[in-house]
């Protein structure tokens, strides 16, 4: 965590390969990645990233369900595949009931219920969720709070959290506190 | 994946279907615009050419009066004599007959009608190129006699006899009764109107039988088909010093007849056609690209409207080129539905127009698979830009973009 403009959305895009430093190196499972071309850095994110964001970002005017079976359609996933993949992820997040239903007919935490459906279809290593509780009230970012703990206890997948927020940084295991574009403290709760 | 980027095109197109309407509409136009050009320019070229089989190869014709328009008053037809001396005097001919035409009212029981009736020489079924479908043409002995026989073209058969079989049956033919003897197989509607409407009778039995007392110049037309390998152009010149002569035109006075080598006229029509044809296809093919930069704007705005789209896929995990192919695919399958339905729309005009002006209609598979293929290359050329632009998006600038 840190204030804004302190450098941890930028570690985050880093880390989650989306953007590559200007110095320096960056290991990911021994592979440099600043040395990947963009289009390897996309197949890194395809099999082993998930993303969350402030804004949710998902497809307009698309349905929950499409929306989580996308990045099963760049997997080359079969038809059926998809549907009980995505139809398993909505269930996990409590959104059975909401498969045909686009982004503007849901609330802030539904959405981003759906977006944390679509990050972990893929089952990824690790889940870089970039604001995850910015667009929403306390009571849903408690839900989205919880989800991704069980995700992080149940499943095992690391999540990586990026906040401002004291009661997000409480759900963590570690806490790396950024100022300035450097570390200030990093904090492993016992 | 094509299958992928083919239903998230079929996906994008079917959510905002106006648009999509709108931007195929150039495509759309175009293709229906190519296809009805050449279509119909080809059924007119058709239609000429099937005449200059019909008309003969080396056929002239000599009439009287200069050129096509019409006759000044006082020129002569030509006579019988005539006809001679040219077959006699002026090398390279192959065969010639005197042609007689008349308007004529003609009856079968109670069905009536008046038709062009055409007396001549047998000769003149070769120099026509007509062929007999039942019966059989008159021959000399016909000729010489003033036989009360006639053939005839299958529109008059359809008109006065309908389903019954005119051979052997006798029709009323101005004063007199001739039996049909022969049906003429058909040559089919050309630019000159009804070939087929025609009653064909020995010279002798138009003049003695059927019209009367007729003076000795009542030969409207002298059909004359040269020897082949010889030079047209000198046939008409010895014609026309011949006919000059016989008419006694002082050397100050202007033919008062012509020759027309109806080959060349009909190849110089046949040209024309098929030029305006390639003209209009041209101007047709500039709508097309019109159509295709209509396209490229769309999906440039398309790309632009949907930066976050792009970058949301490609933090998922799209490669630059699977963007590329979603988005190009999504142009040529715009401009390919333009394409098709572009088709659909030739197909009515086609149908419509050929009856209206008069050209035979051949469905043109050939144009409507380049036409077609055309609309797809449109949509390739002028969609890579915008996808190219699309897969060219950072994700995280892409992700930012409001």
């Amino acid at each position: 965590m840190g204030p804004s403009g302190s450098g941890k959305s930028t570690l985050m895009n880093i880390l989650g390969c989306l953007d590559i430093a200007t110095t320096g190196t960056y290991l990911y499972e021994g592979i440099a990645v600043e040395k990947l071309d963009a289009d390897r850095r996309s197949l890194l994110r395809r099999y082993a990233l998930g993303f969350i964001f402030q804004g949710f970002n998902l497809l307009a005017r698309t349905s929950a369900q499409d929306n989580v079976e996308l990045p099963l359609l760049y997997r080359g996933l079969s038809r059926k595949d998809r549907h009980e993949k995505a139809l398993a992820a909505l269930t996990s997040v409590g959104l059975g009931d909401k498969l045909r239903s686009s982004p503007a007919e849901l609330s802030g935490g539904q959405q981003q219920r759906v977006a944390i459906a679509r990050a972990i279809v893929t089952e990824p290593s690790t889940l870089f969720a970039d604001e995850p509780t910015g667009n929403l009230d306390s009571v849903t970012t408690r839900d989205v709070m919880e989800l991704l703990t069980r995700l992080n206890v149940d499943r095992g997948i690391t999540v990586l959290i990026v906040t401002h927020a004291d009661d997000v940084a409480a759900c963590a295991k570690r806490t790396v506190l950024i100022k300035d574009g450097l570390i200030e403290s990093d904090v492993a709760k016992t | 994946m094509i299958w992928n980027a083919f239903a998230i095109a079929l996906q994008e197109i079917s959510r905002n279907l106006t648009r999509a309407f709108l931007t195929v509409l150039g495509v759309f136009i175009g293709v229906a615009a190519i296809i009805t050009m050449v279509t119909l320019g080809q059924g007119a070229t058709l239609a000429v050419k099937a005449q200059i089989s019909n008309l003969g190869s080396n056929l002239l014709a000599l009439r009287p009066g200069a050129g096509f328009g019409a006759r000044a008053v006082g020129v002569p037809n030509f006579t019988e004599k005539d006809a001679e001396i040219i077959g006699e005097q002026v090398a390279g001919i192959a065969a010639l007959a005197p042609v007689r035409v008349a308007s004529l009212s003609t009856i079968y029981l109670h069905e009536a009608r008046t038709s062009a009736v055409t007396g001549t020489t047998p000769v003149y079924f070769q120099i026509n190129k007509w062929t007999v479908a039942e019966g059989r043409f008159f021959n000399d002995t016909d000729l010489r006699s003033g036989g009360a026989v006639c053939v005839i073209g299958n529109t008059v058969r359809t008109e006065l006899f309908g389903a019954e079989d005119p051979l052997g049956k006798k029709m009323r033919i101005g004063k007199a009764s001739c039996e049909v003897i022969g049906l003429l197989k058909t040559k089919g509607q050309a630019g000159m109107g009804d070939q087929d409407d025609t009653i064909i009778v020995p010279l002798s039995t138009l003049q003695r039988r059927l019209i009367g007392k007729t003076s000795s110049h009542d030969i409207s037309q002298i059909a004359i088909s040269a020897e082949d390998g010889t030079n047209a152009a000198a046939i008409i010149s010895d014609i026309t010093s011949l006919m000059r002569q016989r008419r006694n035109l002082q050397k100050n006075q202007d033919n008062n007849f012509s020759v027309f080598d109806t080959r060349q006229i009909a190849e110089a029509l046949g040209s024309t056609t098929q030029l305006m044809t390639m003209l209009l296809a041209a101007v047709a093919g500039v709508s097309l690209l019109v159509g295709g930069i209509g396209i490229m704007n769309i999906m440039l705005v398309s790309v632009t409207e949907r930066t976050r789209e792009i970058g949301i896929r490609l933090a998922i995990g799209a490669l630059a080129g699977e963007v590329l192919l979603q988005f190009l695919v999504e142009a040529v399958t715009l401009s390919c539905i333009g394409g098709l339905l572009g088709i659909l729309l030739a197909l009515g005009l086609c149908v419509g127009l050929a009856q209206i002006i008069q050209v035979p209609f051949n469905f043109n598979l050939q144009i409507n698979i380049i036409a077609f293929l055309f609309s797809a290359a449109v949509g390739i050329l002028f969609g890579y830009t915008p996808a190219r632009r699309a897969a060219r998006l950072n994700p995280i600038d892409a992700l930012r973009h409001e």
